[in-house]
């Protein structure tokens, strides 16, 4: 009996999935750090050239192949990277970036995700320790089990992150229109309506008492965007943005390929793509860059915020943020909102890690949803526990390079090559108008072709020559911590060999069938 | 914050707000393709 291929339930689903995706921790916590440390509002510019470069025609190519790959029945980068260049035999093994990459990510992302529901649950309840920065980190070491009591600490930690984790095989289970285009739905506009109401609180605050009359949220939004014009001159601020771009909008990853993958041939993709590239670039820009500097800014004062902007993502949101709201009335539903927002954020972008393993199970070999998915909750459930027992040993780091940076970039220049010089410009440009809803100005034709190619060619030239020895060596790991990141590498290498063996067996049994059937 | 500081800001806001809005309403304005419609796979 013939399958029939899921699809999504409306326009507007998948174009608040792929935004769901798209919109995570980074919007809220990364960009406002590295546009304050970059040259404020200077870092519009290189943002803005690369959002243009590279992020939006990756974005529109990524739509395109995952459609024309759906439309032949491969919802994974293996399958789609075929059938875009069906007389290469090895292509479809370089697609394994496009499951890996999101797979490694998601292996430690829902652990991360599972302390922002916790922490949500402990604003509500009133059980964060309020009384001082030390108190912060201490509480925040003492969830993580690596506050110098070894594991014992993490039993609650280990409790959300079952909770967070079987909310987000649900979900899968569910499949694309009852599983993440239901949750996209409810997710984003809450997401939405949480950051408003944050945004709003932290841009009314006034000068804590004793502090200068400008230090306050405009102060803080000065910190932000005033531009550092001679922060331009620097390459390490052009990379940043680059850097940025590159993860913000989900691109490379795999997960856009496989969402547009269950479009049909006659679905817009070109405006559809623009519309969750802009929803992702509303939620970073105006209310990413309108809460954490700001509120940082009118509580820390200018002189300290640097330090704080400095401090990493996680202190941003875990250790700064709830100082911040612990001196604001009410500040245990603003922590609350605060953090299931970000729980929020972190679950539409999980979810979508999940969807490229699952859908290559369905896709390659023939599984029904309801197989695939508690096969895939197995595996990366046990997965899952070296980025949580040894979280101090560096092996979440080494995951998020490995998942987070190598195979997204690996991914971006292979698929824009493909579509821009393989499978050709001209039948690209054909396959995005298909349907489309607007038409793409033609000068994004040479740039897809030329200039973006160009450029993931030089970061990854660039990438390779800088930092493929060290990583290699593994300069800059303690000497502590060599066991625990080689093991996880080992085990990476391992699932690496496993899945192109499984790409193999499939492409081959898939011929196989072809030829009976000719026969 | 400075003037620069406000032209940036706003500049980048009005950009993303406009583009948003218009994408939105593109999108809602124009037909959804039949939910229902399914395709076999061989």
């Amino acid at each position: 009996m013939a399958r029939i291929r899921e699809r999504w339930g409306s326009k507007l689903g998948i174009i608040l999935a792929v935004a769901g995706s798209a919109v995570g921790l980074g919007n809220f916590l990364r960009f406002p750090s590295q546009a304050a440390q970059n040259g404020g509002g200077a870092f519009m510019i290189p943002y803005l050239i690369a959002l243009i470069l590279i992020g939006i025609p990756l974005m529109w190519a990524e739509w395109t192949a995952g459609r024309f790959g759906g439309v032949r029945g491969h919802s994974s980068a293996p399958g789609i990277f075929q059938s875009l260049w069906p007389k290469n035999g090895a292509i479809k093994y370089i697609g394994v970036a496009g499951i890996m990459g999101p797979f490694l990510i998601y292996i430690y992302y829902v652990y991360i995700e599972s302390w922002c529901l916790a922490y949500a649950y402990y604003s509500l309840v009133g059980k964060l320790d309020f009384s001082s920065a030390e108190a912060y980190v201490g509480f925040l070491q003492w969830y993580q089990g690596v506050g110098g009591e070894g594991l014992a600490g993490s039993a609650p930690g280990f409790i959300f992150f079952l909770i967070t984790f079987a909310i987000n095989i649900s979900v899968a289970y569910f499949g694309i229109r009852g599983g993440i285009e239901k949750m996209c739905n409810i997710a984003l506009p809450t997401l939405f309506f949480f950051a408003v109401v944050i945004a709003i609180r932290v841009l009314t605050l006034d000068a804590p008492p004793g502090a200068p009359a400008d230090q306050n949220a405009i102060g803080g939004l000065g910190f932000l965007w005033n531009p550092d014009l001679t922060a331009l001159k620097s390459p390490k601020v052009w990379l940043a943005a680059a850097g940025q771009i590159f993860f913000t909008l989900s691109v490379g990853m795999g997960v856009i390929l496989t969402y547009a993958s269950y479009l049909r041939q006659k679905d817009d993709v070109a405006l559809s793509g623009l519309t969750a590239a802009s929803t992702n670039e509303f939620a970073e820009i105006v209310l990413g860059g309108s809460i954490v500097i700001p509120a940082a800014f009118v509580f820390f004062g200018a002189v300290n915020l640097p330090s704080v902007a400095a401090s990493g993502t996680f202190n941003l949101g875990f250790v700064t943020m709830p100082q911040i709201f612990a001196g604001v009335p009410g500040g245990f539903i603003y922590g609350f909102m605060w953090f299931f927002m970000l729980f929020l954020a972190g679950i539409t972008s999980s979810i979508s890690l999940a969807q490229p393993m699952v859908a290559f199970m369905e896709d390659e070999f023939k599984m029904t949803r309801q197989k695939a998915v508690p096969i895939f909750a197995i595996v990366s459930f046990i997965l899952c526990q070296p980025a949580i027992w040894f979280l101090s040993k560096g092996v979440l780091d080494d995951l998020d390079f490995w998942g987070g940076t190598f195979f997204i970039v690996i991914g971006a220049t292979f698929e824009i090559i493909l579509l821009g010089w393989v499978f050709g410009i001209d039948k690209t440009w054909k396959e995005l108008h298909q349907g489309a809803h607007m038409r793409v100005p033609r000068i994004f034709k040479f740039v897809i072709k030329y200039i973006s190619s160009t450029l993931l060619l030089a970061m990854l030239g660039w990438w390779f020559y800088d930092q493929w020895w060290d990583v290699i060596t593994m300069r800059g790991i303690a000497d502590d911590n060599m066991p625990y990141v080689l093991g996880m590498r080992l085990v990476l290498l391992g699932i690496l060999v496993v899945l192109l063996i499984l790409i193999g067996i499939a492409f081959n049994r898939k011929r196989n069938n072809t030829n009976e059937a000719r026969s | 914050m400075t003037t620069a500081g406000w032209i940036f800001m706003l500049t980048a806001w009005a950009v993303i707000i406009s583009v948003l809005v218009i994408c939105y309403v593109r999108t809602l304005s124009s037909d959804d393709a039949d939910p229902d419609e399914s395709t076999p796979l061989t």
